[in-house]
């Protein structure tokens, strides 16, 4: 039984060839210009639905009420969305990597936990506000014939229900399986860290 | 310290700790780039609460966590095929071999050994993971009993 292996020795035999200074400096400039991509695909995307919603407001100059409303509500429910996923980025911002491993971890374990939250309790405000607002900001139009109502009505809540009850827990599924994976193993990394 | 110097004085150091955490060399390069990034983005921010050293092995060490995101991707037995009978490859094949076994020990333990055998005293480890120095020590020792089993039954 050999007591006396010089670990540091074995250790310090890896070396490996030291990459040019400037890989680091393109990797770095190409996420700079991801993340401001990013950044203009959301709020393009937020600024032309908003756009166009209101250029309906503004064209077909709708007279009740509460087609005014149903735009409105519409409008609310695509800004909390975009706010919900703003406000995860404050947050990620605070996991900062230069913090001791037991603090990041913890850090990191929060940030999981609210992403959770706002994964699925965001989601389904999104789903209703936008239902309802779409139903109310129709009623003006489609409220000719007891026909048309019952139409339009009903394919409406016949693709808000497929919406709700397949494409909804489908994505929250395959959105908390992994975001649980990563609590699962920053437990594990706790009870590493408090088990010495 | 410029961040030219800090690349050219660490690259090699946080790049064994990498291999230590995930043993393919690719992969450890990845993580190593990753952490000259946060390096890079966060040196004006670097106040000298901490050395620059321990303050390096905290960013490079949680680039290693942040690992468990690319799930699938496992440590892998990197362990030469060949065997020859060379002093020179002998060496290269231990080692290979600790880096194997360092690989498959929990997480947080093999930040502490990496740090460990990188030469960091025991009180940087402390304030890098963010135990007691106790608590490190006695790791430590574990670590390294666990790892002199393991040669001594790949020896024999």
């Amino acid at each position: 039984m050999n007591d006396n292996i010089d670990f540091k020795d074995l250790w310090q035999t890896k070396v490996t060839e030291t990459p040019d200074i400037k890989e680091v400096y393109y990797l770095i400039n190409k996420e700079k210009k991801r993340l401001l991509k990013r950044l203009i695909a959301t709020n393009i995307i937020y600024f032309l639905t908003a756009t166009y919603i209101m250029a309906i407001w503004v064209y077909y100059k709708p007279q009740l009420l509460s087609t005014k409303i149903g735009i409105s509500v519409s409008i609310l429910a695509i800004s909390i969305f975009i706010l919900a996923q703003n406000q995860m980025l404050p947050l990620l911002k605070k996991v900062n990597s230069s913090m001791t491993v037991s603090d990041y971890v913890d850090q990191f374990n929060k940030v999981q936990r609210k992403e959770k939250f706002l994964q699925t309790t965001m989601m389904n405000i999104y789903l209703v506000l936008l239902a309802l607002g779409i139903f109310i900001y129709m009623y003006e139009y489609v409220a000719k014939t007891v026909v048309s109502v019952l139409l339009t009505y009903g394919i409406t809540s016949g693709w808000f229900a497929f919406n709700w009850f397949y494409l909804r827990p489908k994505t929250i599924k395959k959105q908390q399986a992994k975001t649980n994976d990563l609590i699962a193993k920053l437990e594990t990394f706790k009870n590493q860290l408090t088990d010495a | 310290m410029k961040f030219e110097d800090i690349y050219t004085v660490y690259w090699q150091k946080v790049y064994r700790i990498c291999m230590g955490y995930v043993n393919d060399h690719d992969w450890a390069k990845d993580i190593a780039q990753e952490t000259f990034i946060s390096v890079f983005k966060q040196l004006s921010s670097f106040r000298n609460e901490a050395s620059i050293e321990t303050w390096i092995y905290r960013i490079a060490s949680n680039h290693c966590l942040r690992q468990m995101e690319n799930k699938g991707k496992l440590p892998r037995a990197n362990f030469p095929a060949e065997i020859s009978n060379e002093p020179e490859s002998d060496i290269r094949e231990k080692s290979a071999f600790l880096y194997t076994c360092i690989s498959e020990l929990p997480e947080i333990d093999r930040i502490i050994i990496s740090l460990e055998l990188e030469n960091v005293k025991q009180k940087e480890i402390a304030s890098i993971v963010g135990l007691s120095e106790t608590n490190v020590r006695v790791k430590i020792y574990r670590i390294k009993e666990k790892l002199t089993q393991k040669f001594n039954r790949y020896e024999r």
